[in-house]
């Protein structure tokens, strides 16, 4: 067994407390232990994520899945993508793009930047749960890559 | 901004214009002074003319008085001597010459009188004369008789009486007071007639020369309007430039005002979402919490009927939850209209060739089902064929056809009929129904988002005709309505027949 589900270190960026605290909750539900890194901003989250020299190179041996919010604070969720993308060591992580923009533009570039998956947050609560659930079950069936 | 456009457009031109009327006026009043003054030379020209050519018949008038007083004096002599000459000679030629003078005398003296018969001083002087020469010619006459009846010592002796002498010594005294008269009247028409001569070469030279001046004053005023009319052209040829300039800069203004009204439009909606995304979400955990506690107190009471306090409560908390999740929905759905409107407004159009009664034929086979239940029928005329974005002008008309078999009156069949006219470059699609009508005080706000006019009785955001007029005017076109309450609504779509970059 190469990649224990469990190993996996969930990493959230979302501004929205709310909304950190009901993806969280919902995971749980699903069933899914697994630690969630919580970050607020685009920058501790980049900062958490490649390290101080900036290539990823800190995250070596870690299996990473990325839940990210479109709409931070100090930057996009894009530019967070992007330079996640360009880590020669964190290129081959899934990050699962969760929004409430349903732009067709924009889910287009996401998946071009190499987004895995987009969830757009329903406002419907059992959508919403739904959505979250099925990412835990999303969660059992991958295999998460460790960084290189 | 109108303001200032119009300010450039009028401002510099107004004054050209103030110039011209006045160089226009100054320049007919020119012409008619111009006219006045040569007609008033050509008249007097003419006038002087006439003058002078009376005033030499009246020169030559008086020679010719003159020349008959001189033959009518020679006449009398001639006689007086030709009769002498017979009583000296007693020779018949000489008879003959006095018979030819005596005779000519009478009617000499009635050549006279028709001569100055204008002049009624010369003609009282000629009749003094006339009386002399008649006396003198029954004088010449007796002698003559006498003579010839061989009685010449009594004609001798009538010569030598005195009479005869002083008759000839008057007759001459006044023929020679008669062409003094006329000589005095000769003079004064050879100076009038060398006046009238002067005038008329004065004249002429006045002529002339006011000629040339007004022709110089004429070129000279051509030549400056001309100037002017090159100038103001110049002036509005700027002007116009001016315009189009303003014109474009105004569009460009409205266009980014536009521009930043969707950006606005979107991040508010966008923004709004999210912590509706949160009172959703905490609602559904308030759900949930409900649930555990109704199951716990249930656990708890194993099998006892539950408290009547708290059965009410968990009612009452129900409704409560039951509004907000209502009310979270409705405005889940406003603000997806927002998103969906300012997201209409950015998509790119792609102008292609509409065959409108393609399109309208389309949109009526759609809400055919709908027209039936409501019994309406929906009639689709001829209707152009125009260059514009297919999604847009689909979206307008379904919208509007859409519209007319919702709001249909409840007490009558139903008629929607669409018709299209053409002004200039543009089309006007009308779509015409006998609903329900909408007031008057209702019908510009029924183009505002979220605002519906009417009694509330079906279902709808008011998001249609809002997003219709949006799609309209980013179309180059425009919309009107004319309603009666009761009567129906006329939705008159106007869109430009070429494609203009928006």
């Amino acid at each position: 067994m190469m990649n224990d589900p469990n190993h996996v270190t969930i990493v959230m960026i979302e501004d929205d407390e709310g909304h950190a605290r009901l993806i969280e909750k919902n995971i749980r539900r699903a069933g899914v232990n697994n630690e969630i890194r919580a970050f607020a901003d685009g920058t501790s989250a980049l900062a958490f994520l490649l390290g101080p020299d900036k290539t990823g190179a800190m995250r070596r041996g870690d299996a990473l899945l990325i839940l990210l919010d479109l709409n931070l604070p100090d930057m996009t969720g894009i530019d967070i993508l992007k330079a996640v993308k360009a880590s020669q060591h964190l290129k081959a992580t899934p990050i699962v793009v969760l929004t409430t923009t349903d732009d067709q533009r924009e889910v287009e570039r996401c998946y071009e930047l190499g987004a895995s998956v987009y969830i757009v947050k329903p406002v419907n609560y059992d959508n919403f749960a739904n959505a979250i659930r099925q990412l835990g079950l999303f969660f059992s069936v991958i295999k998460v890559p460790e960084a290189r | 901004m109108a303001p200032r456009i119009d300010d450039a457009a009028a401002g510099p031109s107004r004054p050209a214009i103030g110039r011209f009327s006045f160089n226009m006026l100054s320049q007919s009043v020119l012409l008619g002074v111009s006219f006045a003054l040569l007609a008033l030379i050509a008249a007097s020209s003419v006038w002087l003319a006439q003058k002078s050519t009376a005033d030499a018949g009246w020169v030559s008038h008086s020679l010719n008085v003159k020349n008959e007083l001189s033959l009518l004096q020679w006449s009398i002599r001639r006689a007086e001597s030709g009769e002498r000459g017979y009583m000296l000679t007693a020779d018949p030629a000489y008879l003959t010459v006095y018979q030819e003078s005596a005779d000519a005398l009478l009617p000499r003296v009635e050549t006279l009188r028709g001569l100055v018969a204008d002049n009624p001083e010369q003609l009282a002087r000629l009749a003094t004369v006339a009386k002399l020469v008649e006396t003198k010619h029954a004088e010449l006459e007796q002698i003559k008789t006498l003579q010839e009846s061989g009685k010449a010592s009594d004609a001798l002796a009538l010569i030598r009486q005195p009479e005869g002498f002083a008759l000839m010594r008057d007759f001459t005294a006044r023929i020679a007071e008669m062409r003094a008269a006329e000589s005095d009247l000769l003079e004064k028409r050879v100076r009038q007639t060398a006046d009238t001569n002067r005038w008329l070469l004065a004249t002429s030279v006045i002529g002339a020369f006011t000629i040339v001046v007004l022709a110089g004053i004429s070129l000279w005023l051509i030549r400056r309007s001309t100037r002017r009319l090159r100038q103001a052209q110049a002036e509005l040829a700027n002007t116009n430039a001016h315009l189009e300039e303003k014109v474009e800069e105004r569009t460009a203004d409205l266009q980014e005002a536009n521009a930043e009204l969707q950006r606005f439009a979107y991040i508010v909606s966008h923004d709004l979402r999210s912590p509706l995304v949160n009172i959703m979400g905490f609602t559904g955990e308030l759900d949930a919490i409900r649930k555990d506690w109704l199951e716990l107190e249930n656990t708890r009471r194993g099998g006892q009927p539950m408290d009547t306090r708290l059965e009410e409560t968990f009612s009452d908390f129900d409704e409560a939850l039951g509004f907000i999740k209502s009310s979270i929905a409705k405005m889940d759905r406003l603000i997806r209209s927002i998103l969906d409107l300012s997201r209409a407004g950015r998509r790119d159009f792609k102008p292609e060739k509409l065959d409108l009664n393609v399109v309208l034929s389309a949109i009526r086979d759609a809400v055919a089902h709908q027209a039936q239940e409501a019994d309406a029928t929906i009639e689709v005329g001829a209707l152009p064929t125009i260059e514009s974005d297919r999604i847009a002008v689909d979206q307008i008309f379904s919208n509007l056809l859409d519209n007319a078999v919702k709001y249909l009156a409840r007490d009558r069949k139903g008629e929607i009929s669409v018709k299209a006219g053409e002004r200039g470059n543009f089309v006007l699609i009308r779509v015409i129904d006998n609903g329900r009508g909408i007031d008057a005080a209702d019908q510009d706000r029924v183009f505002d988002l979220f605002r519906r006019a009417g009694s509330q009785d079906r279902p709808g955001d008011g998001i249609g005709l809002a997003h219709v007029r949006a799609l309209v005017r980013r179309l180059g076109g425009s919309i009107r309505l004319e309603s009666e309450p009761d009567k129906g609504s006329t939705f008159t779509v106007i869109l430009p027949k070429r494609w203009r970059q928006p």
